[in-house]
């Protein structure tokens, strides 16, 4: 019974005190993502995240040697729904990005397919939430025809103490999509192919 | 104590902070739902306002939900009926479609707002609310919804806890989808 016991106490303190992946999520504040501040561009546009996409959960690292999961497309869906809003008269979600017909009966102009990649770390040896996130949107945007119109890429990044994030463990990561979003205005802003 | 029994009795305390502990703190901002806003857009509604989702002094829930040993709170007003009508919101405004000066309005009451964290392998809650639209004052819709919502979870407080917490957006997405895929709702909208 005692080796049990000892089996059990030492298989409780290691599931404690290493290696768990914590949940998170990066839901953005839609109220920081910014109006371009010009007049919106007369255009309908699409944007295509894939069921399987949303559905993809990733782990990064935290602190403490544990790790951090969640669901990067389905939590910035919104938030680029919104950025886009903020820059195109017209935005629809599509569900088929090869459905050419679809696309020319729906009015869309442009297709815009995001890639999302994210980094997250932390110094502490005792905390586990990340204090620096990352958020790279990679963006492509094909014609109604589907020929590249262009593609960029911006980078946000979100940091959080201790003592910030002690009532919100996935701050620095909403941070950082709130950056990565509002980068994200402005360079499809600034991108005179879109207006053409 | 024999030296078992202090070995047992040190296996269950550390079994019990492993169930218990966690987060505590505001629930996670909400997510509006792209399917919930393209099936605003393409109903055709006039742009109504959002009033108060109300919520009675003593219903369970309302203003926290305990997760276990901890406790969530709505991040934004008081209660969580304040997350709902907020949530509302964004939605209608995301699909361009909400004005503050219509005189037609949704309201609602929050009935019942639950999450049970304690299960070791799958946990559930469940929200119920009262919708009312109004158009200048004159009742057009009058309904409860009622959802439910079950995932995966964990033994460990530190998962299962915030995953629970992740989980409260994705019930308030499937109450406004109930809500805006209902066919006498999107009437009641319609001039």
């Amino acid at each position: 019974m005692k080796p049990l016991l000892k089996l059990l106490f030492i298989c409780l303190t290691c599931i404690t005190l290493f290696g768990c992946a914590h949940p998170i999520t990066m839901n953005p504040d839609l109220a920081s993502v910014p109006a371009k501040g010009s007049p919106l561009i007369d255009k309908q546009v699409g944007f295509h995240i894939s069921d399987a996409s949303k559905a993809l959960e990733v782990t990064t690292p935290g602190g403490g040697g544990d790790k951090v999961r969640y669901f990067p497309y389905r939590d910035m869906e919104p938030g680029i729904y919104k950025a886009l809003t903020e820059v195109f008269r017209g935005v629809s979600k599509v569900k088929d990005p090869k459905d050419l017909e679809s696309l020319r009966t729906s009015g869309i102009s442009l297709l815009i397919v995001p890639e999302i990649t994210t980094t997250s770390a932390s110094p502490s040896p005792f905390t586990w939430p990340p204090t620096q996130f990352t958020v790279t949107l990679a963006c492509s945007v094909t014609d109604a025809l589907g020929k590249p119109v262009r593609s960029f890429s911006v980078t946000g990044s979100g940091k959080a103490e201790f003592d910030e994030f002690k009532s919100n463990f996935s701050l620095a990561a909403v941070r950082a999509a709130n950056d990565a979003l509002s980068k994200l205005v402005t360079a499809l802003g600034e991108a005179p192919e879109l207006r053409k | 104590m024999t030296k078992i029994s202090r070995a047992a009795w040190l296996i269950a305390m550390l079994a019990a902070s492993l169930f218990a502990t966690g987060c505590a703190g505001p629930a996670p901002n909400y997510a509006p739902s792209i399917d919930n806003v393209e099936a605003l857009k393409k109903s055709g509604i006039t742009a109504p306002n959002v009033g108060a989702v109300t919520v009675s002094a003593d219903l369970p829930g309302g203003k926290s939900l305990s997760l276990r040993a901890n406790t969530m709170v709505s991040p934004v007003g008081a209660t969580f009926g304040d997350y709902i009508a907020t949530a509302l919101r964004q939605e209608l405004e995301l699909a361009k479609l909400l004005n503050s000066q219509s005189g037609l309005e949704i309201s609602g009451a929050l009935l019942r707002n639950n999450i049970d964290a304690g299960g070791i392998s799958t946990n559930e809650g469940q929200i119920e609310a009262r919708f009312v639209v109004k158009r200048d004052g004159q009742v057009r819709f009058d309904k409860v919804k009622r959802i439910e919502h079950k995932w995966e979870s964990s033994f460990a407080g530190a998962v299962a806890i915030p995953l629970a917490a992740n989980n409260y957006p994705v019930m308030v997405q499937k109450l406004i989808g109930s809500l805006v895929t209902d066919p006498e709702f999107i009437q009641s909208l319609r001039n």
